[in-house]
């Protein structure tokens, strides 16, 4: 008897705790959210404005006319942003490039860029591989490029530091056919690791494919515009 | 026939449910009371935010194309203020040389631009406005939308530079067995928030889907948030009305745009 009396009331009090539980959660987590924009209604400023304030309508056609013709204003100088001449567009995230001509995209691919790896050497030194963002141009073209390896390219090697124009620092064809400089040492260039195209692998530089890249080389000149981001 | 004693348990009995019953009503009303003037301090707090965003734009004076005091008491004429705000806004944000961020909901795109060139599109799947920012008068809306708002501080659920240490290899053996394989796999939740100035706060995340993972995700946002403001309302404190603008895109998306914004990046908004 008093087994079955500690049961009921252990079952009911249960009960009533899950109960209030659920409605405290239910309120609190989905309903306080509601009450609150609609207070924010009720009280809103906004509704001042409506058209029973309504100005005589002379006068707003002019005003209505005045600002439709700053909007146009406004669109012509907005559509002069886009540069009549060619440019590409570069994507780190995703490692994409995006060829403009004439304002009209005709290449678009895949690329490798900065892998972010900073590497550190004993004597405290250390660099870090990340292609910059913003808006850079072409400094300079030129074909059939030679590498000539910096200091970072023996470090990452585990090989000893040569003098500046050392023959080791001199290397042929890795760089593909061609290559477009951003300057400070930032180069649009081919690859022999054609396999990690589309992944953030390079130092610094801007890999394309050998196609791709004969496209970028003759579409964009000196002073073309490139836009990392 | 019941016998004497078997009345005075049954007595005995229904005083100790009562007494039960009553002690439950009571714990009841005091919770649904706690309730209620949680509910009540949560509604001080939405109009408070609302008010603290009007009473920013107070000293404002919008002036109309003749250079004269503007006074917006049609819907046309502010559909059109708010147009023409957006566009000076694109024009203030393309001085800039540096990269900057353009949302507009009414095309349901964000835009990530130099020098007032777009350079990457992403389309909006999803948007959460907060009502005060729905509800600004005209007055107030001039004021926070007509320019750049300037990001004042960001953070994600991923790096902005996914940093990689290397230590240089002691030989040329030990460079050969060395490669970073890059990670492309996401694991998380990508989100990211914005604190930007004038006072608005701006999340930019992956569009929600009904995996359990993005379940747990809202569960545990929606907690943080009621215990954060639990306890405001606890010390007497008014809570803090979350006006965050949300706006979802692919998870891609999200990453790309937190990436390449400078950490002072300006972000022309146009809501409505």
């Amino acid at each position: 008897m008093i087994l079955n009396k500690t049961l009921v009331h252990i079952t009911l009090t249960s009960l009533v705790i899950m109960m209030l539980i659920a409605v405290f959660l239910y309120v609190t987590l989905i309903q306080v959210p509601v009450y609150q924009e609609k207070s924010i209604i009720k009280t809103s400023q906004s509704l001042a404005y409506s058209d029973s304030n309504r100005v005589d309508s002379a006068k707003l056609k002019k005003e209505l006319a005045l600002v439709k013709k700053a909007i146009t204003r406004l669109d012509a100088k907005i559509d002069n942003f886009v540069p009549k001449s060619n440019y590409i567009l570069i994507n780190t995230t995703s490692n994409e490039f995006y060829l403009y001509k004439h304002k009209k995209l005709i290449r678009k691919g895949r690329c490798s860029t900065g892998s972010y790896t900073l590497l550190t050497s004993g004597n405290n030194k250390q660099w870090i591989f990340k292609t910059p963002k913003g808006k850079f141009f072409i400094h300079g073209k030129t074909t059939d490029p030679v590498w000539i390896k910096p200091d970072w390219a023996f470090v990452e090697e585990g090989l000893p530091i040569p003098a500046k124009n050392h023959p080791s620092r001199y290397e042929y064809g890795v760089l593909g056919d061609y290559a477009l400089s951003l300057g400070q040492g930032y180069l649009i260039h081919g690859t022999l690791y054609k396999r990690f195209l589309g992944m953030p692998v390079t130092h610094g530089c801007i890999r394309l494919n050998d196609d791709d890249l004969d496209i970028v080389y003759h579409t964009l000149e000196v002073g073309s515009r490139v836009y990392i981001y | 026939m019941e016998t004497e004693g078997q009345q005075k348990l049954v007595i005995e009995n229904s005083k100790g449910f009562l007494k039960y019953a009553i002690v439950l009503i009571i714990s009841a009303l005091i919770i649904f009371g706690a309730l209620f003037y949680y509910v009540h301090k949560m509604n001080v707090a939405a109009k408070n935010a609302l008010n603290m965003l009007e009473q920013k734009a107070a000293n404002y004076e919008p002036l109309n194309e003749n250079g004269k005091k503007l006074t917006i008491n049609d819907q046309e004429l502010f559909r059109l203020y708010r147009e023409k705000a957006y566009k000076e806004s694109l024009i203030a944000q393309s001085k800039a040389d540096s990269m900057g961020l353009i949302i507009n909901l009414k095309d349901s795109s964000l835009t990530l631009a130099i020098s007032g060139i777009p350079v990457f599109n992403s389309r909006v799947k999803g948007i959460k406005m907060p009502a005060t920012l729905l509800n600004l008068s005209p007055k107030a809306y001039l004021y926070f939308f007509d320019k750049p708002f300037l990001v004042d501080s960001s953070k994600a659920s991923f790096e902005k530079e996914p940093i990689v240490k290397r230590e240089a290899p002691k030989d040329t053996l030990e460079a050969a067995n060395f490669f970073i394989k890059p990670d492309t796999t996401l694991s998380y939740r990508v989100t990211s928030h914005y604190y930007l100035k004038p006072k608005i706060g701006l999340t930019i995340e992956q569009t929600l889907t009904d995996s359990i993972i993005d379940r747990r995700y809202i569960l545990r946002n929606k907690l943080q948030h009621f215990a954060d403001n639990f306890r405001a309302v606890v010390t007497g404190k008014l809570p803090e009305y979350n006006s965050d603008l949300v706006i979802y895109v692919s998870a891609t998306d999200a990453m790309v745009i937190y990436r390449a914004l400078p950490r002072k990046a300006y972000i022309v908004i146009y809501p409505y």
